[in-house]
């Protein structure tokens, strides 16, 4: 926070030091309390007993407060009252006894207020109880203040008090600690002046509060400490009984954490029949019908995989014969009419699609059964660019397409499966040929100590936002009406996207609507490396310049 | 995850903790000036009386006779600081060499007007002294009169106006003119040794006392004890005064005694007697609407009214007396009686031969006491009778002739032989009671040896005679089998040569009869109980005739304003009536049926029933 514009310079500089040295007592305490702190956001427990703590502080402090100080002041207005109309008795006596001088002058006057002051003192039946009767005539200098007992009363009447007695005739008082024959004592002083016939003297009355400030005191004393113990009391209730709930749903913290890694059997333990049972039962439950769900799903699942296996197997060895008669027909489709021939040639080329989809489906139902294995080797990546773009250099040409390789000069070393490798970069330019609408297709690669990025670009009709993750579904199409045109089998980028994860690697795809697509397939140097980056980006170059 | 800010939770409940911690909602241990209230409204100031009654060095200007009268006075107030006073009219330097002999003030009554020599300092002063005037009021009378000559000094210093005392007597001085200007008369009392009446103590108050401090200064005369002379009851010795008297407010006047004012046992009697001492001594101080609240310990009583009045004797007096006077050797009443019934408890036939008389009553009785003369020989005839009834009288023997005025002095209320009767017999005196019997001579302790008049007080308890011309004051104990006599001491009334009669005119004062110094001419005079002082407005008529040979007055009330009216006395074998002239009682006055024809006689002798 700024300090204000309008502020003066000088105090805007000692703000700003004030805030920056703020600053790094804040950072410092914060350092400090960081182990407090997690385990405030991370315990129920210290939370509750935390607030409880303070809480039941602020209440007791409270009330503990309240109580001492009514007490003190009850026993403070006690001693006033007894004081004050021990005064009014003593001031009436005084009264009385001076009526007998007319005159301030009177040579007799000294020695009545003597005498005053002896018997004011003694009908105080006091003891030892250290009260002080004073007299003084502050508007008579001759006559001299008489104390009893004779004591130095300059500290124990304020000139403040003398004011107001003398100067301004009221009756007042004041606490006064004082330090009499040696002895630090509390006094509560009353003044009030005493009417005679020629003005007013002023009688003092000190009375130690020695026994209110004992009391006083034993009544804090008592209130802090039964308030102490209460907050303590309280703080171990409310820990106890906040363990009491806290307890089993820490068990049942950890009975799912086990569940959700896969311990399916891992159950709470149910005990009595309170809120928590209850809890522990219904999550038991669930546990159960979760457990049973997934099992049947697992189990459907495995059907589903294995359905797709037997039937791919068991229609080889048919396909296999047809393959046989149909390769027959169409070595002799010469000899037959021409729409026979044509047949021929039509029923081989659908048995090579269905010869691939039978290929593509088994190799997925191996990924899926977990069977597919990786046949690891050090092999240098850009021979097998170079051998897909030449394969399919006949079908670029076919469509119009310009394969370009950007290929680094050095051979590029990486422990990977060759075959797998190939099979998907054949995917991808494939793919890149036949969506490339007759527009260059750019097959780029680059390496680092870590990885090693292939990216393939096409400038064809691109993908629809969201469409970079369905391209590798299994018989996803972008237009289904075009399907039958293209002759892919709906299989390739699903397997390989499948071959990269077995790599450790990743296959990623990017599009643009009008602006093409690129794919970039990313592989660590090293097998079972983490990725952690991509030596080239999955956005193209050339589209960040085209927008920038 | 939401950071918490806990700062708004925390910091009261540090501040509560904090708070209770360090003690913020204990006693503190210093506060500021708190104001209750307005205090008590200041009392109005009244002008004290000591303005008046202060002389001063340069009132006399230079006139010496008069400085040193001043001088004289100067000592009057308050005796702790009377020397002050008295080295006000000195030079510095014998202002510090002046130390009195004595903390006692010496009264003295000049005889001659201070004699002032022309081209000389000192001022010759001729002077009796009167007694000694000590700081309880109370006026000792002086056992040597004198005649004293001393000398005080006065002279001028240059540059400072009026007279100065440069040598001067170490002594209080203080002139009879003095105390009768600067004090006033203060009556206190106490119980008789029956406890049956309140015995009168005249004491001497400074004017320049303020009256706010009489009662303080009155309880205190009352603490230190009676007179020397007097034979009464004491107070207790833990009598005393806690605080002072304050002054009357609200029409109450609070004393405060201490505990041990009262004895333990009998407590209740004691304080009322004590109550009724107090409301006597401090009558004139309290109206008579206010009300007296007695504290003693933690026992508050208030008294108001006027029932306190009958503890004492003299109370009982009354205004307009019974009076007799005897013609043809008969007590016939006068005139100018209160009451026109017979003659009491005498009855008719008794009543002849008759030279002198003496009638007293108590609360229930009345007693008579009558001197008859048959032929050379006197004898004295006394009786006792429920006032209102008649008895025999009865012959008291063992009196030699020639007898005096007998005088009755009342002891009990309620009892017929409730008084003793005193008499001069040749000289002497003797005691008699209300029955037949032998008188008693009561011895004389004092200087002279004849006894020739004897007047008793309205209280029964003081009496003063005449001894050789001289007139002397005593107790009179009746308490034990025979009447005895104090201590008597001698008074000196002014201007009087020789005492021939005496009676009491109040319970605070004398009349005497006797001749003048000056030009020793036969004058009635009151004085007061110690001679001080004289009634000079109230100088009777000079006598033209003899000497005074008895001398009868009704005492006035103590509450009555002005002295007696009642005075009468024999002389020349003729009754004297002296109200505002003197005037001879004759057979006018005499009241009642009379023989006829009337003999050629004059009333003899005149009396009171008192």
């Amino acid at each position: 926070m700024r300090a204000p514009a309008w502020l003066p310079q000088p105090v805007r500089r000692v703000l700003r030091v004030a805030r920056r040295s703020w600053r790094v007592v804040a950072l410092r305490l914060e350092n400090y309390t960081a182990p407090v702190r997690r385990s405030w956001r991370r315990s129920l427990q210290v939370r509750v007993v935390t607030l409880t703590l303070v809480a039941s502080s602020l209440l007791v402090g409270t009330f503990g407060w309240f109580i001492a100080y009514q007490s003190a002041d009850i026993l403070l207005n006690r001693a006033k009252d007894e004081v004050s109309a021990s005064l009014q008795r003593k001031v009436r006596y005084a009264s009385q006894q001076l009526t007998v001088h007319p005159q301030a002058y009177d040579p007799e006057l000294p020695a009545t207020i003597r005498e005053t002051v002896d018997e004011l003192y003694d009908g105080d039946q006091a003891g030892d109880t250290g009260t002080v009767v004073s007299i003084r005539a502050e508007q008579y200098p001759e006559i001299e203040p008489q104390s009893v007992p004779p004591v130095d009363t300059d500290q124990l009447i304020s000139p403040a008090l003398i004011q107001a007695v003398a100067g301004n005739g009221q009756v007042a008082h004041q606490i006064r600690t004082v330090e009499i024959d040696g002895r630090m004592m509390k006094y509560l002083v009353y003044g009030s002046p005493v009417s005679s016939k020629f003005g007013h003297v002023e009688l003092y009355y000190a009375v130690p509060l020695t026994t209110e400030d004992d009391a006083a005191d034993q009544i804090r004393t008592t209130v802090l400490i039964t308030g102490l113990a209460l907050v303590i009391l309280l703080g171990v209730v409310a820990g106890l009984v906040t363990r009491l709930v806290v307890t089993p749903v820490r068990a049942a913290a950890r009975t799912a954490q086990r569940l959700s890694a896969g311990l399916l059997d891992q159950r709470m333990k149910v005990d009595g029949e309170d809120d928590l049972a209850l809890l522990a039962a219904a999550f038991n439950q669930m546990a159960a019908n979760l457990q049973r769900q997934i099992v049947r799903l697992e189990e459907m699942s495995r059907l589903q995989r294995r359905f797709t296996s037997d039937v791919s197997h068991e229609l080889r060895t048919p396909l296999t014969t047809v393959r046989m008669a149909a390769d027959l027909i169409f070595s002799e489709r010469d000899e037959f009419d021409p729409a026979v021939a044509r047949s021929a040639e039509l029923l081989q080329a659908e048995l090579d699609r269905f010869e691939g989809l039978l290929t593509d489906l088994l190799e997925i139902s191996r990924f899926d059964a977990g069977f597919a294995a990786l046949d690891s080797e050090h092999t240098d990546l850009v021979p097998i660019v170079q051998r897909v773009a030449e394969r399919l250099a006949g079908l670029a040409e076919r469509v119009g397409v310009e394969l370009e390789l950007d290929l680094p000069d050095s051979p590029v070393i990486a422990e990977v499966d060759p075959r797998r490798v190939e099979r998907v970069l054949r995917n991808l330019v494939g793919n890149a040929v036949e969506h490339g609408e007759a527009k260059p297709v750019v097959i780029t690669m680059a390496t680092d100590d870590a990885a090693v990025a292939i990216t393939v670009r096409d400038h064809g009709i691109g993908l629809k936002s969201g469409e970079e993750r369905l391209v590798f579904n299994r018989f996803w199409r972008a237009d289904p009406s075009r399907a039958r045109q293209t002759g892919g089998t709906g299989l390739g980028l699903s397997i390989s996207a499948e071959d990269a994860r077995l790599h450790g690697g990743w296959l990623e795809a990017w599009g643009a609507p009008g602006e093409g697509a690129q794919f970039r397939l990313t592989l660590p140097i090293r097998a079972g490396d983490r990725l952690v980056a991509a030596p080239l980006p999955l956005i193209p170059r050339d589209r960040t310049a085209e927008v920038t | 995850m939401q950071r918490r800010n806990t700062g708004p939770v925390l910091l009261p409940v540090v501040v509560a903790l904090v708070a209770l911690l360090t003690g913020a909602c204990g006693i503190p241990d210093e506060t500021g000036v708190t104001v209750v209230g307005a205090g008590p409204s200041t009392g109005i100031s009244s002008v004290g009386d000591g303005g008046k009654t202060k002389v001063t060095r340069q009132e006399a200007g230079n006139d010496r006779a008069q400085f040193v009268e001043n001088y004289l006075k100067a000592a009057a107030g308050d005796l702790d600081t009377a020397a002050e006073r008295m080295r006000g009219f000195m030079t510095k330097d014998v202002a510090k060499g002046f130390k009195p002999t004595s903390a006692d003030v010496r009264v003295v009554r000049l005889v001659a007007d201070p004699l002032v020599t022309r081209g000389n300092d000192v001022v010759k002063l001729t002077y009796e002294q009167v007694g000694t005037l000590d700081k309880f009021g109370l006026l000792e009378p002086a056992t040597e009169a004198g005649p004293i000559t001393s000398e005080v000094r006065v002279s001028s210093v240059d540059g400072e106006p009026g007279l100065f005392v440069t040598e001067a007597p170490p002594v209080l001085l203080l002139s009879d003119v003095g105390l009768e200007s600067s004090y006033d008369e203060q009556t206190i009392y106490f119980w008789n040794t029956d406890y049956s009446g309140l015995v009168p103590d005249v004491r001497y108050m400074p004017k320049a006392v303020p009256v706010e401090q009489r009662p303080t200064m009155i309880i205190n005369w009352l603490a230190n004890g009676p007179a020397p002379w007097l034979s009464v009851s004491d107070l207790l010795d833990g009598f005393g005064l806690i605080g002072k008297v304050p002054a009357i407010s609200d029409n109450k006047l609070q004393i405060t005694l201490t505990a041990q004012s009262l004895p333990a046992t009998d407590a209740a009697v004691a304080q009322e007697r004590l109550r009724q001492q107090l409301q006597w001594s401090l009558r004139p101080l309290l109206p008579a609407a206010a009300e007296l609240d007695l504290k003693i310990g933690f026992d508050v009583r208030s008294y108001t009214g006027e029932d306190y009045l009958g503890s004492n004797p003299a109370y009982r007096l009354v205004d307009d007396p019974e009076w007799f006077v005897v013609f043809d050797g008969k007590i016939r009443r006068h005139t100018g009686s209160a009451s026109a019934a017979p003659v009491p408890v005498l009855k008719p036939e008794e009543n002849k031969d008759v030279r002198l008389a003496a009638m007293s009553t108590s609360r229930r009785y009345t007693f008579a006491a009558v001197v008859t003369r048959t032929g050379k020989t006197d004898a004295l005839r006394v009786a006792a009778a429920p006032t209102g009834s008649q008895a025999p009288l009865q012959t008291v023997s063992g009196l030699p002739s020639p007898l005096g005025k007998p005088t009755w002095a009342v002891t009990k209320d309620d009892s017929e032989a409730g008084a003793v009767g005193l008499i001069t017999a040749n000289g002497n005196l003797y005691s008699f009671s209300t029955k037949k019997g032998t008188a008693r001579q009561i011895p004389w302790t004092g200087p002279g040896n004849k006894i020739t008049a004897v007047a008793v007080a309205p209280d029964g308890r003081r009496v003063a005679l005449v001894v050789d011309n001289k007139l002397y004051r005593a107790a009179l104990n009746t308490g034990g089998d025979t009447p005895a006599l104090g201590t008597p001491q001698q008074i000196r009334p002014a201007s009087l040569s020789d005492v021939t009669a005496v009676a009491f005119s109040s319970e605070s004062r004398l009349t005497v009869a006797g001749p003048r110094i000056d030009d020793n001419r036969v004058t009635v005079v009151d004085v007061s109980i110690d001679g001080a002082l004289k009634e000079s407005d109230r100088l009777r008529s000079e006598l033209k005739g003899k000497s005074v040979e008895s001398l009868s007055v009704y005492p006035a009330n103590p509450t009555a304003s002005n002295g007696s009216d009642s005075v009468c006395y024999s002389a020349d074998g003729k009754a004297w009536n002296v109200l505002y002239t003197v005037s001879q009682i004759g057979v006018d006055k005499l009241a009642g049926q009379f023989p006829n024809p009337l003999p050629d006689k004059v009333p003899t002798f005149s009396f009171y029933l008192e």
